[in-house]
């Protein structure tokens, strides 16, 4: 084990000998992040015989810088055009867009920049200093409470991003139901294919996000002149650093909600397979929780666009506690980097940190250093890559359908992509014209085959017996949870409806995404 | 969301258009009902998740349904469609831009990525009144030529070959640059 402020110092140090990659990392973590489809792990697989032949500590603090940098990355679109890089970031799009459009793109990359950067070092301190208790964490939860925590997590989008209960509802379980289309876990039998071979892996998730978020985006967009609701306004907002510094001065002002949900972050991170998709999640519904003003929330709330980044770069230390401690990969990243850690003879688990405790810790120091790098290399960019928002959308919409098209194509290599892509893209506009949360279809698609494994694996102990879904205390006080919120907010909807035919005033308070 | 089109009212018709708020249970529906029937002979592990996710779907819907059945009935809403089915300029648009692109994917195969792609994006801004010769012709080219470099010269990814592609092959040793 590693002990004495000596040691972390001189870790630290020697993390900084690492930034002549952790620089060129970085940006190339932000690049790939911004483009979907370019997910860190693609990347970190194409680049993986140049991993291999780096020393060990070099190509890890390659990946990590690759890691975290790709999730601060992957914001700027969702913030911009409403298209996330990836399905983890999908929570940013609803108060980052929103800032968007009222012309507060600057503001809202800087604080995306800020918040992911100041989670991201909070929450890797946190792991450097608990890192063997944490890695104990995931294996309390059972497949059980696996389940139960997706089904939590997805009807809390449903609440959360919609004024109509039983419509967010209809569209999560829409999109979980897709989710489980493709071949069974056990039999291999193909299930709902329509009888396309290129749907046997499952609904392509590339496809699917940019059918739902950018190309539907897309088709409402270029009604308006351009992305944000006054062009002159935000003309005049983009012009110089003010948005950048009134991003920093909100994310100082709001720092509890900064650091409890990029706590919560590290928290899911450290959970095998849940993932950034879930963590945003709970971190906004936490953040609006605890909120003076939760009727913010979606309309261009800071609190909200903190609470969905800080926790996204938590989920990157999280991830790696498990792959370190017990040897179980957190993520698909987080696997990629398993593979070169065993190639280079690292024997992962709890010797890891007696044995080569220069390695374990020296992950978690260069994810340190990468993160520092971002802060002089991403803040003042915010300025320059927030003007896109006054490109007129006759020329931006073609672009991003383009973009976007080949995007979805280049994942797979099957032009069949292009056409999920735009089926996607029609559900998308049907959604957002009849009021069906496009984000909770993206969420239930996500988690659908997640869902599919953990819920046939409690079956299988349970002999096929549903009973056992209940049978896990963890799990049933999740159940009781799930019940009171759903509850808790039927009745708000009712009061919320109620208002609405008593007083035009109170159409103010629903939420309009 | 826009949420003013699902909840749409005018002076003329003070009911709320719910017809279109149909759409998307309608589609769910048929897509449960469609997974229901294709997975009834398999193994119950082969069966169950879609059966745990489709039936309270299902049970959403007839919610959904009946709440619409109450209003309808009350006569504060209207099984109309609303703005999603007028046909509009910015309507006609947007099918000529999903035309487009379909098209686009039909003639990939042929035309390859970068000849495809720059047709579909000129295409597109002609759509959408772009009318600046300079912009039709250099945003389209530095956008395929973006993504020629990209896709296919960097990084070798597996995408459809076409004549440009064929011609500027030889420049490419081993697959990449």
């Amino acid at each position: 084990m590693l002990s004495g402020w000596e040691n972390y110092g001189t870790l630290l140090i020697a993390s900084f000998t690492h930034l002549w990659i952790i620089i060129p990392a970085v940006v190339l973590g932000i690049l790939v992040g911004a483009i979907p489809g370019f997910s860190a792990q693609n990347t970190l697989l194409i680049l993986l015989p140049l991993t291999l032949v780096m020393d060990i500590d070099t190509s890890m603090a390659f990946m990590v810088s690759v890691y975290c940098a790709s999730h601060m990355g992957a914001g700027i679109p969702a913030i911009l055009i409403n298209m996330p890089g990836t399905g983890g970031h999908a929570a940013t799009c609803l108060d980052g867009f929103a800032m968007t459009k009222q012309g507060r793109s600057q503001e809202a990359l800087a604080i995306s920049a800020f918040a992911s950067v100041v989670g991201g070092l909070f929450t890797t301190i946190l792991a450097i200093a608990f890192l063997p208790f944490l890695s104990r964490m995931g294996l309390y939860l059972h497949s059980v409470d696996m389940v139960v925590i997706m089904v939590f997590g997805l009807c809390l989008i449903a609440m959360i991003a919609t004024d109509d209960l039983v419509k967010g509802l209809i569209a999560g379980f829409f999109g979980l139901l897709m989710g489980v289309v493709g071949t069974d876990f056990i039999y291999g039998t193909p299930r709902a294919t329509f009888g396309f071979i290129e749907l046997y892996e499952g609904v392509p998730l590339v496809p699917a996000l940019i059918g739902l978020l950018a190309i539907s985006e897309a088709l409402v967009m270029f009604e308006r002149e351009s992305v944000a609701l006054s062009s002159e306004e935000a003309r005049q907002k983009v012009s110089g650093w003010t948005g950048t510094f009134e991003g920093i001065h909100q994310c100082i002002r709001q720092w509890w909600i900064l650091a409890w949900t990029s706590f919560i972050g590290l928290l899911i991170g450290i959970v095998p397979g849940a993932g950034a998709s879930i963590a945003s999640f709970v971190a906004y519904a936490q953040a609006r929780l605890f909120s003076s003003d939760p009727q913010s929330f979606g309309r261009g709330s800071p609190a909200g666009l903190i609470a969905a980044e800080s926790s996204n770069n938590g989920v990157t230390s999280g991830t790696l506690v498990p792959l370190l401690a017990i040897g179980v990969p957190g993520g698909t990243t987080a696997a990629v980097m398993a593979v070169v850690l065993q190639y280079n003879g690292v024997l992962l688990g709890p010797r890891l940190f007696t044995d080569r405790p220069e390695t374990a810790y020296g992950i978690f120091f260069s994810m340190l250093a990468a993160y520092i790098v971002m802060v002089f290399l991403v803040l003042p960019l915010a300025r320059y890559v927030g003007t896109i928002v006054l490109v007129p959308t006759r020329v931006l919409v073609p672009l991003i359908l383009s973009l976007t098209v080949v995007a979805s194509l280049a994942n797979r290599g099957y032009v069949f992509d292009i056409y999920v892509a735009l089926v996607f893209g029609v559900i998308g506009y049907i959604c957002r014209r009849t009021g069906y949360n496009v984000i909770a279809v993206l969420i239930g698609v996500l988690l659908g085959p997640l869902f599919e494994q953990y819920l046939l694996r409690s079956l299988r102990l349970g002999q096929g017996d549903l009973q056992i879904l209940f049978s896990s205390s963890i799990g049933n006080t999740l159940w009781g949870l799930l019940v009171l919120s759903l509850a808790l907010q039927w009745w708000k909807g009712r009061r919320m409806r109620r208002a609405l035919r008593n007083g035009p005033a109170a159409k103010e308070t629903i939420n309009p995404y | 969301m826009d949420d003013h089109l699902s909840r749409e009212t005018s002076p003329g018709a003070p009911k709320r258009a719910l017809g279109a708020d149909l759409l998307i249970p309608a589609v769910a529906g048929l897509f449960a009902l469609y997974f229901f029937w294709d997975t009834w002979n398999l193994k119950w592990e082969a069966r169950i998740n879609g059966i745990l996710i489709g039936v309270p779907l299902l049970g959403l819907i007839v919610l959904k349904i009946a709440s619409m059945a109450i209003a309808i009935t009350e006569g504060r809403a209207s099984m109309r469609l609303g703005s999603i089915a007028a046909w509009t300029p910015d309507q006609r648009r947007r099918l000529v831009l999903l035309a487009v692109f379909a098209g686009f994917a039909m003639l990939i195969g042929w035309l390859g990525v970068t000849l495809s792609l720059f047709l579909a994006l000129l295409a597109s801004l002609w759509i959408l009144d772009v009318r600046s010769p300079a912009l039709l012709v250099l945003l389209p080219a530095g956008t395929a030529a973006l993504v020629y470099v990209l896709f296919i010269a960097v990084l070798d990814k597996r995408m459809p070959y076409g004549p440009v592609e064929n011609l500027l092959a030889p420049l490419l040793v081993g697959g990449g640059i």
